[in-house]
């Protein structure tokens, strides 16, 4: 056999097996490569007890703008994985505050239970996350079921494990800087389990560059300056208004990116967009990494000062 | 220094325990002598109590040196009494140790006989009597001056006692006396206190030959679950507490223990939750040659409430939430997982807490409510659980900050509202009292940082701290 056709023929083999772990087609049967799926979601695992409810397809924002960058505009699919980052550490509670935005706006049918998974060191560094500022933010508290991994291997085991759970309405893993074992194998675990549960599953990490995942989104999230509060400015405070993020969409595979500014309102629990402040902000470019980055990066005390 | 312990070699040669050891070695001047190490016997003592687990659940100790059993209905399962004894001293020959044992009615005369008897006596029912009287005094568990002390009036055996009138003995050697007689001979009740709690239910499997696999231990795990499944579905009980107890050839004994959040009677769950923990345990569970006993029990055990399926399913989803918490509790410890729950308290790193999601449901307090109308919300999202201290910049008296520096970078701050005065309870004087901030650096940053202590009132220079982060 010429070497090379033995090389095509291991190439479509490891494809193969790619896609059905994915859960896509075979490849060289749909006579194409590259294909999103098409498709309807599997029963979920352990399906001993009938599903008496559909989760919600789609998480949209609200906003027709965002909602309008994924396909048949309707927002985040539902079943799929979506990663969720902020670039430094300090940044991390925008990163928790717009996803528990986006789970307030969408409790699930039967159970609105949320898995909640947190490695120590994304603890150690960004804070717990507490309870009277997700009540503030609509969020009941009550719905959350916090984990507290030790290690990153646990935290992705307690993942898995949530997405096979159907009392849950999601399930969020929280890591620090880079994690090791998030890897491109380990994600697309995690998507297949989403896609065939029909639950989205989060991951958020704080200070860490883009990895290599395969979410079916990946946004970098960061704290915008907030929209002054009407009826503070007109007492004449100047004070930090409702909360508000400054996103890009960075991967999409289900649509376009994108970068917006963007508000939350406290009265009626739904995203806005907001107006681009009047005074000028110096901000770090959001979409790209000003430097490499470093060890010790997303640390509370890297062991060099960054100068500033 | 006294000899403690001989061997029999040198018992043979006529030395006793308690001898001076300047004495034995007058007698023998080759004598070896090694220093007795107490805590060391204590280990070995208990060790054996964990492997004597294997004959009843029912082990105390019997200072100094013994072990009593209460094996009322355990003896069948070795072919008998005899079949018991004989099992119990061979294995323990096995394991390099030369034991004493007796059977009898009554703990005291079962103590007497293994210390003063031949080494493996059995007593008939109803013959604690007859066995116990030709023993010497000492063997009622009285102490060595008490010994002395009837020794120097004649009575030297047990069956001295046996005819003596009751009340000049009391008054003459104390209660105890009697007592001690009366355990032995059946005719007062002594209670063995077991080492380790009693389990509810239990389930156990012997093997002619040991396994070693981790899935031979789970598939003998999961048929023991499936008994006590269905003895646990009699009593209307599940398992809330249940212990996995591997009994190794040579001994030792390992035990893994996994707690559940609600009653759980279903096999396949017990066993995989013992999947889980055992999966945890890794190299900590050392097979060695094998184990040959596998005993599941149930340590606590509560009624199984009854479940109602509602049409929106929600009982489904709680129920299958509740079997999450196990998986997860049974690898990361029950304590890993949890539900935050309000407090009634204005201090904010104490307002909210994580309770372990498998304890029953208590009366909730209710959230701090925090309305719309009042303003922005004024409470972070995420807490540091120890306040960070930061260096700020602020006016005097009570300004907010307008620079900080926290983990070495510094902020200025663009926006702020405060103060929001929260000082402690009163019995927890001693804490200065907070000014909180909500402020926005240039970027829109937002931070909850405080000021502790008043200008000049409680403290000469305030200190400030960041506590939380906005959204």
């Amino acid at each position: 056999m010429h070497p090379d056709s033995a090389r095509a023929e291991r190439i479509a083999d490891l494809r193969r097996q790619i896609a059905g772990l994915e859960g896509r087609p075979d490849p060289i049967l749909a006579g194409r490569i590259i294909g999103e799926p098409a498709g309807t979601p599997t029963p979920p695992r352990n399906g001993t007890r009938e599903d008496t409810r559909a989760a919600p397809r789609r998480l949209a924002f609200g906003i027709a703008e965002i909602d309008a960058a994924f396909s048949g505009e309707g927002g985040l699919a539902a079943g799929a994985l979506h990663h969720l980052r902020t670039a430094e550490t300090r940044g991390a509670g925008a990163g928790a505050g717009f996803l528990a935005a986006l789970l307030a706006r969408h409790a699930g049918a039967g159970s609105d239970a949320v898995l909640w998974v947190a490695a120590r060191e994304a603890r150690a560094e960004a804070g717990g996350l507490y309870a009277p500022g997700l009540k503030a933010f609509g969020l009941d508290p009550a719905r959350l079921l916090l984990v507290a991994a030790r290690g990153e291997a646990d935290a992705l085991w307690a993942i898995e494990e949530g997405l096979a759970c159907r009392g849950l309405a999601g399930v969020v893993g929280e890591f620090q800087g880079l994690p090791k074992h998030i890897d491109l194998t380990a994600t697309r675990r995690l998507a297949l389990r989403a896609r065939e549960g029909g639950r989205p599953v989060f991951l958020l990490t704080h200070g860490g560059p883009p990895m290599v995942t395969a979410a079916a989104t990946r946004w970098l999230v960061a704290p915008g300056p907030s929209p002054p509060d009407p009826e503070l400015a007109e007492a004449g405070f100047d004070a930090p208004g409702d909360p508000a993020w400054s996103l890009a969409l960075e991967k999409n595979r289900d649509g376009r990116t994108g970068r917006w500014l963007i508000a939350w309102s406290r009265h009626d629990h739904a995203f806005r967009l907001a107006e681009p402040p009047a005074r000028p902000v110096a901000a770090a470019p959001a979409d790209r990494q000003a430097r490499p980055p470093a060890p010790g990066d997303g640390l509370a005390h890297p062991s060099l000062g960054r100068a500033s | 220094m006294l000899v403690h312990a001989l061997d029999a070699e040198a018992e043979a040669l006529g030395l006793r325990v308690g001898q001076n050891v300047t004495d034995a070695r007058a007698a023998i001047p080759h004598l070896a002598v090694i220093e007795a190490d107490l805590d060391a016997d204590a280990a070995l003592l208990a060790s054996i109590a964990d492997w004597a687990d294997r004959y009843t659940p029912l082990v105390g100790f019997a200072p100094p040196d013994g072990l009593l059993l209460d094996i009322t209905g355990c003896a069948h399962l070795f072919g008998g009494e005899a079949g018991l004894l004989a099992d119990l001293l061979g294995r323990l020959r096995g394991l390099g140790i030369e034991p004493c044992a007796a059977i009898a009615d009554t703990a005291g005369a079962a103590a007497a006989l293994a210390r003063f008897g031949d080494g493996h006596t059995i007593v008939p029912p109803g013959g604690a009597r007859a066995a116990v009287a030709p023993l010497p005094l000492a063997a009622l568990r009285l102490e060595a001056p008490l010994v002395a002390a009837l020794a120097r009036t004649g009575l030297k055996r047990v069956g001295d006692l046996l005819g003596m009138p009751r009340a000049p003995l009391a008054a003459r050697f104390g209660k105890i006396l009697l007592t001690r007689l009366d355990q032995a001979l059946g005719l007062m009740d002594e209670a063995i206190s077991p080492r380790l709690p009693l389990p509810a239910l239990l389930a156990e499997r012997r093997f002619a030959e040991p396994i070693a696999g981790l899935d031979d231990v789970l598939a003998a795990t999961q048929s023991l679950a499936a008994t006590l499944g269905d003895s646990l579905a009699r009593r209307g009980e599940g398992a809330r507490l249940m212990e996995l107890a591997l009994f190794r050839v040579d001994g030792a004994v390992s035990r893994a223990r996994v707690g559940t959040g609600r009653p759980l009677r279903d096999p396949a769950l017990m066993a995989s939750l013992f999947a889980e923990r055992l999966g945890r345990m890794g190299d900590d569970l050392d097979a060695g040659f094998g184990w040959d006993l596998v005993r599941l029990s149930v340590v606590e055990s509560a009624p199984e409430d009854a479940r109602q399926i509602d049409l929106a399913g929600r009982a489904a989803a709680e129920a299958d939430i509740a079997e999450l918490v196990d998986r997860l509790g049974a690898r990361l410890g029950l304590g890993a997982v949890g539900r935050l729950v309000a407090r009634d308290t204005h201090r904010p790193e104490a307002a909210a807490a994580v309770r372990p999601a498998a304890a029953p449901l208590a009366p909730a307090h209710p959230w701090l409510d925090i309305d719309p109308e009042d303003g922005p919300i004024a409470r972070p999202l995420r807490l540091f659980p120890v306040p960070e201290a930061v260096e700020a910049v602020a006016e005097v008296p009570d300004g907010p900050p307008v620079r900080f520096r926290w983990r070495r970078t510094l902020y200025a701050v663009a926006r702020a509202e405060g103060p929001e005065r929260i000082a402690a309870e009163w019995w927890r004087s001693d804490e200065p009292t907070r000014d909180y901030y909500r402020v926005e650096d240039e970027t829109g940053r937002r931070f909850w940082i405080f000021r502790a202590g008043l200008f000049g009132l409680e403290l000469a220079e305030p200190r400030w701290f960041v506590h939380g982060l906005f959204a």
